[in-house]
Parts: structure tokens; sequence; C-alpha cells
């Protein structure tokens, strides 16, 4: 009856089913081990702790949590938010559906067509799904380990009028970089001279496995006067992603245009879900057991997956040790083709995702990342050890034992 | 100009950017976007002592908080990882069998989750417009469809109704203008009560299909009829002349709690598939436990739920009626026979955006009609919800509006 594909808007265009999902979907096989998704661990959610607030909260505040509330937010969440993040009230504070959303409500705002805007290579391929709806024009802005180049991207700040520079400061999906404190300064900087807003995307912010913590893009813009940082994270990487619910940090005049955005989109995130989230992160005690529990695993995985790395892979792989984050992300001598490689990898049951869609300029077909984060030491001992095999067969070496 | 500076610092977000800056950064349909009157609406609306006959809230004592809490409970326990993981942007297997089961012709690939109808809407409207491209709605349509319509900057064609819905003997020369769909509430409409007849329904979803233009069937109220008498859908109704040409969106908000945020849409595979391409980057999945919870509870509603809520919101609207007819002499309005909402006409010289501070000042709320107008008409026209406030409430909150009616016509000159 109706053809449907002729009534599809322009912009669906550049919203596609990805190859690699298909691919991907072989996965499900027994005896399969995928470092693809970038799913959490499972055995880390707090479910006994979501299991008594539910119970708290039905019995105590029932038709509240099972109530239409308001667009911007379960008060109590946005005002935990708010604490940490300096100058902020509860009014720069929006709730969202998982930080999807809000990177989908940004791309709303800031982006159109012909609409310029500067982004990592590579970066979270999520956020290219999120603005690629709104068919923006990306800039690439080259990355070394410690993150987006500055003279790269002052370069591109005097070439072209963006309107966002959207960055991931720490344990980068997909690189695993992590900014330095000097480097966050200048970029920082960069976008105040001139006044390009940055979207700081904060979800691994959580994750450091030694060291410090390092100020936020938010915290350092906040001390030269503020204004110029819209910043976003989630509760899915410490807590649990089921629940889909994260935050954007932002001036009042951006919180005002998301509230309208928000409301049009879905009108509220689920009630009960904020809730929930609220009373298990207000238990300071627990939530700080909560993360020392999710750093040390990641922690020890990451380690698990370093020594087999080393073990296993070509001398001329490169990688970079990540502090902190779910990721390793790897990359060949420059013939190396990981779309090949992950065919390669399949026939012997094992899966990546390649390196390629992260780069919205076309490049990094070299690259590939591997997550850590739910899988077992044995898993990433054969898993790594397949990658491994794959690999040299692709590259007609002998395998390393 | 010190003190001033000192004045910016403290809003510290204006330091570096004023308004004009980040309107300036802001895409077209974003500098376009808020309508301040409903937010500040909502805000008069929570206020002590206001009694708001504004909102399309379920009542409260509807909400099966108690079952809730068990099936929460049932499910953390014997599924609570699997409930906090992420999980398909299409939705549970489960949940969408279940749905996928009420609609005749459909599999579970008709089907697609999403977070409320609401979103639902937007997903639609963003898959299949370009700016520009023309949209029939219903004149007065629902609030919310404009909002997440107007992302993708389409044209409204409006389409007239009566008491028996869309009028749809003039919908030839607006089909002829080859909009992209039709959007249609047909069941107890948003604002107007309005449900279309089975005649009209069936000459709808034929001409559409002569035209080729899809319809986009919002079906929230489709199970709050009073009488227990519901039509058949246009979904059904275009599936037994072959199917393919309407998606369906209807919701779990009004039959189990709207703070869970589950809907769906049922649709042509093709349509339902480049929707869930547009949901993963919009928000990737439904909340896993969300849906999980709506699963449990399923089976329950059409016996259990249905039933109490239909009762409960024909007592309501019989105490308006009453409450209208005592308070409200000068108002025009029809029955309605489902649903949370009277719509009421008022003499034209009647504009009910200045009678809604007179409403205020009285104490209670409503939705002045021109907000549901694709073109901001029908400034004597408003909405008035029965399904949130209790009877006592109810009939206070009428006689304030009367009384509200009453001052607007002595201080007119």
């Amino acid at each position: 009856m109706t053809d449907f594909s002729k009534l599809f808007a322009s912009r669906m265009q550049r919203v596609q089913a990805s190859t690699i999902r298909e691919i991907l979907k072989l996965t499900a096989q027994p005896g399969f081990i995928s470092f693809a998704g970038g799913l959490p661990a499972a055995d880390l959610f707090p479910v006994a702790e979501m299991r008594e607030a539910s119970n708290r909260i039905l019995e105590t505040q029932g038709t509240v949590a099972l109530q239409y509330s308001t667009t911007e937010g379960h008060p109590g969440l946005r005002e935990w938010v708010a604490r940490r993040m300096p100058g902020a009230t509860i009014d720069h504070v929006q709730i969202t559906s998982g930080s999807q959303q809000g990177l989908d409500f940004l791309g709303k705002l800031f982006m159109e067509k012909g609409a310029k805007i500067a982004v990592e290579a590579p970066t979270y391929l999520g956020a290219l799904s999120s603005f690629n709806p709104y068919e923006p024009d990306y800039v690439s802005i080259p990355m070394d380990d410690e993150g987006m180049i500055p003279e790269a991207l002052e370069a591109a700040l005097k070439a072209h009028a963006l309107r966002l520079i959207y960055v991931l400061p720490t344990f980068q999906n997909p690189s695993g970089r992590l900014m330095g404190l000097e480097r966050r300064r200048v970029i920082v900087e960069l976008g105040r001279k001139y006044g390009v807003p940055i979207l700081e995307d904060d979800a691994y912010a959580e994750l450091y496995f030694d060291g410090q913590p390092l100020p936020t893009l938010y915290a350092l813009d906040h001390a030269q006067g503020g204004g110029n940082v819209i910043y976003s994270s989630t509760a899915s990487k410490t807590l649990a992603p089921g629940l889909r619910v994260a935050w954007v940090v932002a001036p009042r005049e951006v919180i005002a245009k998301l509230v309208f955005i928000k409301q049009g989109a879905d009108l509220h995130t689920p009630t009960f879900n904020q809730m929930l989230v609220y009373e298990v992160l207000k238990d300071e005690a627990f939530f700080a057991g909560q993360i020392a529990r999710v750093r040390s695993t990641y922690q020890r995985r990451r380690d698990w997956m370093l020594s087999a790395l080393q073990r296993f892979m070509p001398e001329d792989m490169r990688w970079i040790v990540p502090q902190g984050g779910m990721f390793f992300f790897l990359s060949g001598a420059a013939g190396l083709d990981s779309m090949k490689l992950l065919e390669a990898a399949v026939a012997e049951k094992m899966a990546f995702v390649p390196g390629e869609p992260f780069f919205a300029d076309g490049t990094g077909k070299n690259t590939l990342r591997l997550s850590f984060s739910s899988a077992s030491q044995e898993q990433i001992e054969e898993g790594i050890k397949r990658l491994g095999k794959a690999t040299h067969k692709l590259l007609g070496r002998e395998v390393k034992e | 100009m010190a003190d001033r500076s000192r004045v910016r610092s403290v809003h510290w977000g204006m330091e570096l950017h004023d308004d004009a800056f980040w309107q300036g950064q802001f895409s077209r349909p974003a500098q376009r976007m808020g309508s301040a009157m409903t937010r500040e609406l909502w805000k008069v609306a929570g206020r002590p002592g206001i009694i708001s006959l504004a909102g399309g809230t379920p009542s409260p004592d509807l909400l099966p908080v108690e079952l809730l809490r068990q099936v929460s409970d049932k499910v953390l326990r014997e599924q609570g990882q699997r409930a906090l993981q992420y999980s398909l942007t299409e939705g549970l297997p489960e949940l969408r069998e279940w749905i996928a089961s009420r609609f005749a012709g459909a599999t579970p690939d008709n089907v697609q989750i999403t977070t409320g109808s609401q979103q639902a809407l937007g997903l639609v409207a963003q898959t299949l417009l370009n700016p520009g491209d023309k949209v029939i709605v219903e004149s007065p349509s629902y609030l919310g469809a404009f909002q997440a319509f107007n992302v993708s900057m389409p044209e409204y064609l409006a389409a007239p109704m009566d008491g028996d819905g869309l009028l749809v003997d003039e919908l030839e020369p607006l089909l002829a203008q080859r909009p992209k769909f039709i959007y249609v509430l047909p069941n107890f409409q948003n604002p107007s009560g309005a449900t279309l007849s089975l005649e009209r329904r069936q000459k709808l979803v034929e001409m559409a299909r002569a035209y080729r233009v899809p319809i986009l069937e919002d079906d929230a109220y489709h199970y709050l009829s009073f009488d227990g008498v519901t039509l058949p859908t246009l979904y059904d109704l275009d599936h037994r002349l072959g199917g393919g040409n309407v998606i369906h969106t209807s919701t779990f908000s009004k039959t189990v709690a709207p703070g869970l945020r589950v809907a769906w849409v049922v649709g042509p595979k093709v349509a339902v598939g480049k929707i869930c391409q547009m949901k993963q980057g919009s928000d990737s999945m439904t909340p896993t436990f969300s849906q999980l919870l709506v699963r449990e509870v399923a089976p329950l509603i059409e016996a259990e739920f249905v039933p109490r809520i239909r009762a409960k919101y024909k007592l309501h609207c019989e105490v308006m009626l009453e409450a209208l007819r005592q308070h409200l002499p000068l108002a025009r309005y029809s029955v309605p026979k489902g649903g949370m909402f009277f719509w009421l006409e008022l003499p034209r010289g009647i504009n009910t955006l200045e009678l809604l501070d007179a409403a205020v000042a009285q104490g209670t709320v409503f939705v002045p009609g021109s907000t549901f107008y694709p073109d901001g008409s029908g400034h004597h026209t408003l909405r008035l919800s029965f399904s949130n406030a209790s009877p006592d409430n109810i009939r206070l909150g009428v006689e304030r509006l009367g009384k509200a009616v009453e001052s607007m016509a002595v201080t007119r000159p």
C-alpha cells in the first residue's frame, strides 16, 4: 500500500541501520566472546538497594511516583546535581531520559543544516547518532594522547563560525583518553575567547582507577566567570542504565529552551525512576561505596585486558592504557583494516567495534574499540587471544602464543 | 556601570553571553520555541488554594500503587540485573508481543515502545517531515502534538470538526495539497472530547488510502468510554482494507500510570523500523524497568483497571455537567461520552486568555482554547478537565469559574 520509503524526511538519509550492528547480531551465539558493547557490569548494579528504595517510595509517596511530574525533573535530584557543580543552582539543571536524550536535545537546540560543530576525532558514536538528524556539518579536531589538540581547535575556530564544541574530556568513549589539566584550561579559554559554547559530555566522570579526579571544563569555565560550558552526565555508569536518568547543567538561557524541548519530546523522565535514583544517590556512604566497587572492578578488568593485549597482540599495535572508564582503543599499522579484522575475528568467535564509525571525517580505518567493563578474566584472556590470532592471520604473520 | 556589572556577575550565566548571543547559536525551530503561557499556567495550577481544572492528569486514587509496589519488588527480586540494564531500542520482546496481540494482523515487528506517546508523536514527525511539509490536524487538536511536531517545522492544514469529530467531507481540498500525514485523535479527543463516528472513520480511512496519505492515529483515550462502547480503531479499519496506511499510537498512561512513561507505536514495518532508528539517537530506549512493570500488570488492564477508571470518570463528568448547568449558563458544550474533558464555547466577546486571569483571582484554572488551535483562533473557547479533581473540588472550581465569567461580564464596558 503506502510506500513509506518515499515519504521519509531527507534527514533520514543520515539516520540508517549500521552494518556493524548487523554483524554484531552474530555475537549472540554460544561460545562467542564480545567486547563490542559498552554495557556496564550488571553484577555491580545495586539491585537490593533499588528494591528497598522502590518499596519505600511506593509505600510513602506512591501517588507522586506514578503521576505526571514537572518537565524540569525531580527537585531533590536536581539539587543533588547542582550541589556538585560550582555556581550551579537547581535552575541550571534539566533531568533527561539518559544522557543520550540530553545530546539529542542539544542537537535540536544548536544544530540544523549547515551548522558547524567541532567534534573530537574520534568521538562518541552515539552523539553522532543524536546529532545526525539535525544535519550539521562536523569539523573533526585531531587528538593526541591528551585529547583534542588546541592548535587544531583554534584553527577551526578561526576558519568556521562554530555553533558548539563537543568534548568528552574524561575517559573518552571510544579512545579512553583523559584530557590533562593544562589542556582542559586551554580548551576552556579557547571556547571563551571565540565565544563558542562547549558541550562537555562527562558520562564516565566517576570511573577513575587511580589518581585524583581533574576539574570539569564546567568548573574551569566557572572559575573564569562561567556561562560557556554545557555539562552532561548520568547515573547510567555508576548506578544503572536501565532507569534512564541523566542530567544537563547549563546557563539559564539554555535550560529555558531545553525545558520546552523536553516537554515536546516526552513531557518528563519517568517520575518513579527519578525518585529511585535520588533515593539511592542521596545515601552518601552507600554511593561512595558503590563507586569504589565499580572503580576497583573495572580497574581489575582493565589490568587483565592490558596483560592479555601485551601477550597476544602484534608489536606494532598501539594503545593508551586507560586510567578509567570502560574502553581500550587500539590503532594498528597503517594498512590494517578493522572492518576486515572484525570479519576475521567473528570467524574466531570474538567481536569488537571497528573504530571508523567514531570518526566523523571517515578516517580511523586502522582503529578498534574493546570494552572490558562486563567481561570475566577467562573471557578477556580467551577473547584477546582470539583477537591476536585473527590479527596475525590477517597481517600474514605468525600467531603469538 | 560598576553596579550593573556586579549584578550581572550574580547571574553568572549572563556573564559571558547575553540572550541575543544564545539566540544566534540556536537552530531555527529552537528560536521559535516557547509559549510561556502554558508553562506559567502549570505553575499557578500547583499553588495552594487553586483548584486546577487544567491538566489532563489521572485521578490519584486510580493509580494502582500497592499493586505496583508488589510488582516492582517482584521484578527487582527475580530479574533485577535485567531490569536495571540497557535493553533493545525496539522495546522488550514480551511487551511488544503483548501489544501486537491486541492489533489485527500485527506482529512484534510492527511495534515500537516509546517513552510516553508524546515521544511517539515527535519521532513520527521527525521521520516524515521536512521543513515546510504539510500536516492535516484537527481544529482544535492536542497541544502537546504541536510541541512535538514544531521541531520539524511543518505547515499545518486545519481540518474543521463538529460534535462527531473531524468533518471528513471537507477533507478533500486539504488532501489535494499533498500533506505528509493526517493527525487524528478519534476517541474522546483532547481537547474537544468529540468522538469520531463509525461512518466518518470508514470514510476517512478510505479517503486517506485513495490519496496515499498516511494517518497518525493518537488513541490515548481508547479505553475511557463511560458506557464501555469502543468503536474500531482507524488502524483496524485500514487493516480490513489491506492495511499499511495507519500509524497508531497509544499509551499506558491513562490506564496504568503516567509516571512510568510507557507507550507504543503500531504501524507498517518500514515506518516502525525508521522510527526505531530515530529513537536510537533520541533516548536509546525506554527504561527497561518501566517496561517490565507495565508488562507485569498488562493482563489486569481490561479486566480490573478500566472498569474502575470508567466508573470514576463517568461520575466526575456528571458532577461537572451539573455544576456547569448551575454556574455557567452562558457556556455551550457537548456532553462527552468518555475521556477527561469538557470543551466550552463562551459568548464570542469573552476572551478566555483574559478570563484565565479572572479565574486565577477566583481560585481556579483551566486551559484557554486558543492554545489548541494551529492558527491561534478559538479565543472564546476553553478546556476543563474532570479527571484529577475530586467531585467537591469540581463543583467548587466550576462555581469559581462561573464567578470569573460574571466578573468579566460586569467589568466589560
